[in-house]
């Protein structure tokens, strides 16, 4: 225990850009985004998110609100989600250029009227779970999970924090969002950190035919991308706004 | 001196609250004279400064172990470690392979066939047949 | 350790002829012996010389002398006498003293440096008291003082005794300067040639082993100017010639007894050494240096000025002054890998890297975590080796293991 703590102390006093809480600061601080439009960052670490700024959804979008989590509208999904389901929060290595955050999302669908009402209730419940799709599969998740993805995701590295955009269904013990077929992403708002790359033992596959003495041995080994569920997370104050 | 133990009150669960890297240190050893290091010398050369800047948590060292192989050793937080013969491997080979201890857990391999590990109380419950709607046969 | 077998007793052996060694241990009587053979280990190398015929039984009859038996009178010099004559004997220790002072004043000057007064206990003879038997064998006696190991002891032994060798001590390593010793060399050696080769009359009492040289010497001597012939034989003005063979001209017979001069390196800084050599055109290592006479001069003069030694199977196959170049000077010896990064890297500056310049062996690891030194003494305290097995390999601790 010490030693992890010790680590994350020495992890802070490292030059970062990770800053003192705002009333500590001299001067207030413009939201990151600005920031990396306005200088060239500072020296980030693989391990060091950039800040999430989500874009201001403007209220008038929220006040006409549309779908009914029972029905299944067809609602088309938002064309500018990337198809995996994942929107990548932040850059991989150092050396990378910090990528600027994820561009708004175009959907201005409003909320239906049932989901205006019955969100609140689902939110206020103490657990939530969601069924999270990531290339096409689903992993009903909660926070603080460990997902061990079926394969290594490119470009990532530990440390880096995901956002999950593709989910059938978020819940609680007694209400259910299901989504038709993706639940509205500006409803929940699920990150995940990647741990790392594990492994699995060598399979070895013995490929022998009959009456013939030749065997092949065929040896494989997979990698798979850890994933921690840091957050799930349902947005009930759009609504309540 | 005896050892104490003491009681785990908790589960860690990394990178719920903060993420901390698995791997803390890295040994690199090489040969000056061995054919086998050549790729490693390179590596340390070149790659080495760029890698280690980049990961200050990880703490490096670098100690030549002469008429042997070229070997990298990953220590991790769970006082395991992992090593990996580098011979007569190129500098960028090596890189991946210096990846592949930096991205490790340092738990050992094991099969795993359910995608999701969970210690949270299930959600919804355990289903009940007295509850709910009941099912009609 | 002792050279020679311990004598029986002095008065036996009182008389009696023995290398240098052996002579300043025995008493007054065989002082003329000693001033002889003292003499002769002036010369340099001649001790050993002596010493080798001792061991050979070729110094007169040493072997036997040495021996507890009384020496045969045939065996003695002109001097000596039988050392068992009571009135002889008194008649030597009288003399003792004169005789010594005549053996200071005839030595010659000697670096060496000899043990001085030895005082000898009485014979019973004078012994006054009555009651005072003498001992019949020196068994069991214990041995004070003595000269034993004397010339073991390198203090001892003067400086012209030191070894000299002939080229110099300490290699000269830089490329630069190297090659401007090989330079000087050749055009010593094309003046060696001809003078050799009786073109040249004058300039009898050359030596061809001068030892120091100056920086300005240097600088004129090889910047003398080498003509290449079309079938590439170096040749010199003629007053060159004269002006380097004059500068080799030396005091040819060492004196006795003078310390020969140690060669010296040359007062010049590699930098200078390039600048010299860039001032150069590079026609001169296109010299043939086919010509026995040449060579052999060229080699001698090498050795001398550099310290290198060049093989002469690799000598057999150089056939020009660009060929015994690229044999004299070495390329530089690569870095190993922990300088390199020490010196030219980003890594040291980096405050969670650690590079080690050797092994991290077993023992530092402990030393590391401050462990050490009490696995050291718990160790000691077992009576167990700190490093290592003992010399008990494996399968011995197998058969401990295993108890067969």
């Amino acid at each position: 225990m010490s030693r992890a703590l010790l680590r994350s102390a020495l992890e802070l006093r490292t030059p970062i850009t990770r800053l003192p809480p705002p009333f500590l600061l001299p001067i207030p601080i413009r939201p990151r985004a600005n920031a990396l439009t306005a200088a060239p960052a500072a020296a980030r670490f693989f391990n060091q998110t950039t800040q999430i700024v989500d874009p201001p959804i403007p209220s008038s979008i929220l006040a006409d609100a549309g779908r009914t989590p029972t029905q299944s509208p067809t609602a088309p999904a938002p064309t500018a989600a990337p198809v995996a389901g994942i929107s990548k929060i932040s850059a991989a290595l150092s050396t990378q250029i910090p990528q600027p955050p994820p561009p708004a999302r175009t959907s201005t669908e409003p909320l239906s009227e049932s989901v205006r009402t019955l969100l609140p209730l689902l939110a206020a419940q103490p657990g939530h779970y969601a069924t999270a799709h990531i290339h096409g599969r689903p992993y009903l998740v909660t926070a603080g999970d460990l997902v061990r993805l079926p394969f290594k995701m490119p470009g990532v590295a530990p440390g880096d924090m995901l956002r999950l955009t593709r989910a059938t269904a978020i819940g609680s013990r007694d209400f259910t969002l299901t989504g038709a077929p993706w639940v509205d992403e500006r409803v929940f708002e699920c990150r995940a950190v990647v741990l790392g790359t594990e492994s699995e033992p060598m399979r070895v596959l013995i490929k022998k035919k009959r009456r013939q003495r030749r065997a092949k041995r065929v040896e494989s080994k997979h990698r798979f991308t850890v994933l921690r569920i840091s957050e799930l997370r349902i947005c009930d104050e759009l609504v309540a706004a | 001196m005896g050892v104490k133990a003491v009681h785990r009150i908790t589960t860690g669960r990394n990178g719920l609250g903060a993420f901390i890297l698995q791997c803390k240190k890295m040994d690199f050893h090489y040969c000056d004279w061995a054919g086998s290091s050549k790729g490693m010398n390179g590596f340390i050369k070149s790659i080495l400064p760029k890698f280690a800047a980049a990961h200050p948590q990880i703490e490096f060292t670098v100690s030549p172990r002469p008429s042997k192989h070229p070997v990298i050793i990953g220590h991790y937080i769970n006082g395991r470690d992992k090593a990996i013969c580098v011979r007569n491997l190129e500098p960028l080979q090596i890189l991946k392979k210096v990846e592949l201890l930096r991205d490790a857990s340092g738990e050992k391999l094991k099969k795993v066939t359910k995608p999701v590990q969970s210690i949270n109380e299930s959600v919804r419950g355990i289903w009940s047949p007295y509850h709910g709607n009941g099912m009609r046969v | 350790m002792r050279r020679l077998p311990r004598l029986g007793s002095s008065a036996t052996v009182a008389a009696l002829p023995m290398s240098s060694t052996a002579c300043l241990r025995t008493p007054a009587a065989s002082l003329f012996k000693c001033e002889i053979a003292l003499t002769s280990a002036t010369q340099p190398h001649s001790v050993p010389r002596q010493r080798h015929q001792v061991w050979a039984n070729r110094f007169q009859s040493q072997r036997r002398c040495l021996s507890s038996a009384p020496p045969p009178p045939a065996s003695t010099p002109e001097k000596a006498v039988d050392g068992a004559s009571d009135v002889d004997t008194q008649n030597i220790q009288l003399s003792a003293s004169q005789s010594r002072r005549r053996l200071r004043a005839r030595l010659p000057k000697t670096d060496l440096t000899i043990p001085r007064k030895q005082r000898t206990v009485p014979r019973p003879a004078d012994i006054p008291d009555a009651e005072y038997v003498p001992a019949e064998s020196g068994l069991g006696l214990e041995e004070v003082g003595g000269l034993e190991g004397w010339w073991d002891n390198p203090a001892h032994w003067g400086p012209s005794k030191n070894y000299v060798g002939f080229g110099l001590q300490e290699k000269v390593m830089d490329a630069a300067l190297l090659q401007v010793l090989a330079r000087k060399a050749l055009v010593e050696a094309i003046a060696l040639k001809d003078k050799f080769e009786s073109k040249i009359k004058n300039y009898r009492r050359v030596d061809p082993t001068p030892a120091e040289f100056r920086m300005a010497e240097l600088v004129r001597i090889s910047s003398k100017e080498i003509l290449v012939a079309e079938d590439g034989s170096p040749t010199m003005a003629q007053h060159d010639v004269y002006k380097t063979l004059k500068a080799l001209s030396h005091r040819l017979p060492v004196a006795e007894g003078e310390v020969l001069p140690k060669p010296v390196g040359p007062e010049m800084t590699p930098e200078e050494a390039k600048e010299l050599l860039e001032s150069w055109d590079r026609n001169w290592k296109a010299a043939s240096i086919e010509d026995p006479a040449l060579r052999f001069y060229l080699v001698k003069r090498i050795q001398r000025l550099t310290g290198h030694v060049i093989p002469d199977a690799k000598l057999v196959g150089v056939r020009h002054m660009g060929g015994l170049l690229s044999v004299l000077v070495k390329p530089p010896k690569a870095l190993k890998l922990a300088e390199l990064i020490t010196t030219k890297s980003l890594l040291p500056t980096l405050p969670n890297v650690k590079i080690y310049p050797r092994r991290v062996t077993p023992v530092d690891k402990e030393k590391m975590v401050g462990r050490w030194k009490l696995i050291q003494k718990e160790l000691q305290e077992r009576g167990l080796p700190v490093v290592g097995t003992e010399g008990y390999g494996a399968a011995v601790e197998k058969k401990w293991v295993t108890g067969n």
